[in-house]
């Protein structure tokens, strides 16, 4: 049986700092999120079936996705709760995880967490890409604009849609969308909207997502 | 010369002599100060920049209609909510009007001009403007406002470098964006003020700190003017609180006055006369100017050439929402009334980016949760200075965006965004220049801040409640004493928050904080009851999962609507406690509510202290509206 990399981890590490015992090779323990495959698309509102394998050494076992999305309940005949037993590998139980519908695009992580006789194990994790169906007919961000007044200091850019069913969303986690520096020299930007004042100067930070885009004015501007 | 003319004209018109005297001096708007998308999307508010205001349309970036432009401003068919008429207003009359206009139609080309007696004629420019023209030009003088206008119905026109002439009229410069700072003054060097061309602007926030700058064109050096503010009444104004005061450049904020007598003085740029008004200290006065966005107050300048009136536009302060521990900008989601209260130039100050390059945590955890940190689990001054410089940075936006000057916003936090607030004052940059060395929180308003910490933070880095933890993490809330990542090591937020709820076991943290009280400060404190609490006792439910999951941890076994309370030993909101969310004085209590709506995901049962139901966010807008001396600020 092939321990997970959480029990390597927590067996080098936990046990040291005596937060989180787990079970010794004497009694092999196994959680693992079958599936789905980590990085699958959902979307708001959806319900998602997810697989989990635990050993009849994990007691107790519940499921769990990021914030907002809470946990997850049991999808089995004649049972109702969010706690289930460890069935051995070869009988995988099943969890219903609900995406609200008010949630902000981007990529939520969903582990799953059991308790042995001798600790808490946790499985490995899968993220949920959550992405709405359609496309926003026009995006902005906030701030609009961007005023540094010292070098090396950083503020992060939310990206808001505006959609056709009158909805709006915060896009800025987004798999869909994007950032990009017009002049890196004069300021950067980071994958997940975080812009650094690099030296004086003008430029833009342009947002793009695969409907519309939008560009930020940026100046760095020494306070003196 | 000069003088004999002005002797004339003197005589037969008292308005005119700033008119013939003034220098002219050239404005160009170019719109790249402003975003926008690369096509036509939809309208935006109207953009204003020093004399100008333009509506009608939107701002391009980078769009293939202007591709050797930063920025435009235009209108299409394809833009929801534009107009097919494009309209430049000017704040005072100007002259010499010359655009950059494109535009596959002919269109209809009209202005607005006023003559000395303050009426109003439209002309329209009978050839209107063709296609393959590059630029319009209007020649004359005393223009109030252009009108283009495309009637074809798939409309599409572009316009760029507005350029004209001002000077026949005082004008009021906002000396930060002009820097025109001597530390945190404004300079006394004339000839530097003589010479801004840039930082004009229509008002001033009432923040009871910014200062703008008047300068007045003059015949000659030793020119007498005296200056008044009046009042939206059109009286003599009385009150510098309500109304802003004047003091001479150079002088003491306790000279500020309703009047002041100037002499003009030679600059590089001729003769001109200088003063300061520091606007009023609240915006509202009173209920009737609590449902308003701006009010206004205008400077009579009287010489014995005459009288000029100059408005001055008073804004509201910028407001900037903070949100708490593991939170974000959807944290406010549902604070209605406030975030959807046109009155507000509302932002949101967020500190949730990823943690990245982590080698150590205390407590530890697995890698994969490692890689779910984010800011708003570390502590207070690890987020300072990024909330402080944004603060900063929507102050600047809100002066470009609003045209009025303005270095203090007004903050609303939660949880702990209060107390990264107050520790933002412990920054160096916290008093800085370009603040008038006041800084930039102009009041501070806390709901549910654990000013004296809370018990659970202890309990949640305790060895015994292990499991609770790696739960609670499981869903990204992160309970962390430090975190070492990319060569330093920073508190955890946790850590920071732990304190007994009285005032006893403070962190290092808070303990800084407790003799912090720089900004007026407003309480507002959640108190949950029973009907909060019940529902902790369901069985095959979130809380149940948690007391099974991780029987024998403290904190699980508290989950129920009887063991919870007990951890405080004091009312609280189910996370801070009564007396730490008061800060030990008084404010604002709210009972029926929990602390936050992620909660809700444990059983616990709304509604949150920022959901709408409870109207903490009615009353905010209150608060907003006090002035900082009054009651419920200390």
């Amino acid at each position: 049986m092939k321990k997970n990399r959480l029990d390597y981890f927590a067996t080098a590490a936990l046990v040291l700092t005596g937060l989180i015992t787990v079970a010794s090779s004497a009694q092999e323990t196994s959680l693992r999120i079958l599936s789905p495959a980590s990085g699958v698309v959902a979307r708001p509102g959806q319900s998602v079936t997810i697989t989990v394998s635990a050993s009849s050494a994990v007691e107790k076992l519940v499921l769990i996705g990021q914030h907002p999305i809470g946990m997850a309940r049991l999808a089995i005949d004649g049972t109702a709760g969010m706690v289930a037993h460890g069935q051995g590998e070869g009988h995988p139980l099943q969890f219903l995880l609900t995406i609200p519908k008010a949630i902000q695009p981007g990529r939520y992580r969903v582990t799953a967490l059991g308790r042995t006789s001798d600790g808490v194990v946790e499985s490995n994790a899968v993220a949920l890409d959550v992405e709405r169906s359609d496309q926003p007919a026009r995006i902005w961000t906030e701030p609009s604009i961007i005023h540094f007044t010292h070098v090396g200091d950083q503020i992060p850019v939310r990206v808001l849609g505006a959609f056709a069913d009158g909805s709006r969303a915060e896009l800025t986690r987004s798999s869909n969308t994007t950032f990009a520096s017009a002049n890196p020299r004069v300021a950067s930007i980071t994958t997940s909207g975080m812009v650094t004042a690099v030296e004086e100067g003008r430029t833009s930070i342009l947002v793009r997502t695969p409907s519309a885009d939008y560009s930020v004015p940026v100046r760095v501007q020494e306070e003196r | 010369m000069r003088t004999w003319i002005f002797l004339l004209c003197a005589a037969v018109l008292s308005l005119c002599v700033t008119s013939l005297f003034a220098q002219p001096q050239k404005q160009t708007l170019d719109f790249k100060d402003f975003a926008g998308p690369s096509r036509f999307d939809a309208a935006q508010p109207p953009v204003r920049e020093g004399y100008a205001v333009v509506s009608g349309g939107e701002v391009l970036r980078n769009s293939w209609l202007a591709p050797a432009k930063t920025a435009v401003y235009g209108t299409s068919s394809d833009c929801a909510g534009c107009s097919p008429e494009i309209s430049i207003h000017f704040n005072q009359k100007v002259s010499d009007v010359r655009l950059s206009l494109h535009s596959a139609h002919v269109l209809a080309i009209s202005y607005t001009a006023e003559n000395e007696q303050g009426e109003l004629q439209k002309i329209n420019l009978p050839e209107g403007f063709r296609p393959g023209s590059d630029a319009l030009e209007l020649p004359f003088q005393n223009i109030r406002q252009i009108t283009i206008a495309d009637s074809a119905p798939d409309w599409t026109l572009t316009l760029d470098s507005v350029i004209f002439a001002t000077g026949s009229s005082p004008i009021l410069i906002d000396p930060v964006v002009a820097r025109l700072l001597n530390g945190p003054a404004v300079t006394t060097n004339v000839n530097a003020i003589a010479a801004a061309t840039t930082g004009f602007v229509q008002g001033t926030a009432a923040d009871g700190t910014t200062q703008i700058v008047v300068r007045i064109p003059a015949a000659n050096a030793g020119q007498s003017f005296t200056i008044s503010v009046i009042n939206d009444q059109g009286q003599t104004s009385t009150s510098v609180p309500n109304d802003g005061g004047l003091m001479a450049l150079g002088a003491n904020l306790n000279t500020l006055a309703s009047s002041l007598a100037v002499t003009a003085v030679s600059t590089l740029k001729g003769a001109e006369a200088f003063a300061i008004y520091r606007g009023p200290v609240n915006f509202s006065r009173g209920s009737q100017d609590d449902d308003l966005t701006t009010r206004s107050v205008s400077l009579s300048e009287v010489s014995t050439g005459g009288t000029t009136n100059t408005a001055v536009t008073v804004a509201r302060p910028p407001v900037v929402l903070v949100h708490g521990l593991w939170g974000d900008a959807s944290s406010f989601d549902d604070f209605t009334p406030l975030i959807t209260d046109a009155n507000f130039s509302i932002s949101y100050a967020v500190y949730d980016a990823p943690i990245t390059g982590i080698t150590n945590t205390v407590p530890t955890f697995s890698s994969s949760i490692e890689s779910m940190i984010e800011a708003n689990s570390l502590g207070f001054a690890y987020n300072a200075p990024g909330v402080l410089t944004q603060i900063a940075n929507f102050i600047a936006a809100y002066r470009t965006t609003t045209n009025v000057a303005g270095v203090k916003a007004d903050i609303v936090s939660h949880s702990m965004g209060g107390d990264i607030a107050r520790t933002s004052f412990l920054l160096k940059g916290f008093l800085a220049n370009n603040t008038f060395g006041a800084g930039p929180i102009n009041k501070l308003i806390t709901i549910a801040t654990p000013h004296l910490g809370t018990p659970v933070a202890a309990d949640m880095l305790t060895n015994s409640n292990s499991c609770v933890r790696n739960t609670l993490a499981g869903y990204g809330d992160i309970a962390l004493q430090s975190v070492t990542f990319s060569g330093h090591t920073a508190h955890g937020a946790v850590v920071d928050l732990v304190g007994d709820g009285f005032g006893g076991g403070l962190s290092a943290a808070l303990k800084s904080l407790k003799t912090v009280q720089p900004f007026p400060t407003a309480y507002i404190a959640g108190i949950a009851t029973s009907t909060n609490l019940n529902s902790l006792n369901c069985l095959l439910c979130n809380a149940e999962a948690l007391r099974v999951l991780c029987s024998g941890n403290p904190l699980a076994k508290a989950l129920t609507a009887k063991n919870w309370p007990k951890i405080f030993g004091q009312d609280n909101d189910t996370i801070v406690p009564l007396d730490s969310a008061l800060n030990n004085l008084t404010g604002l209590q709210y009972s029926g509510v929990i602390h936050t709506a992620g909660l809700e995901n444990l059983d616990f049962d709304g509604p949150s202290v920022l959901d709408a139901a409870p109207n903490i966010s009615s009353e905010v807008v209150t608060l907003l509206n006090e002035a900082p001396t009054g009651s419920d600020f200390h």
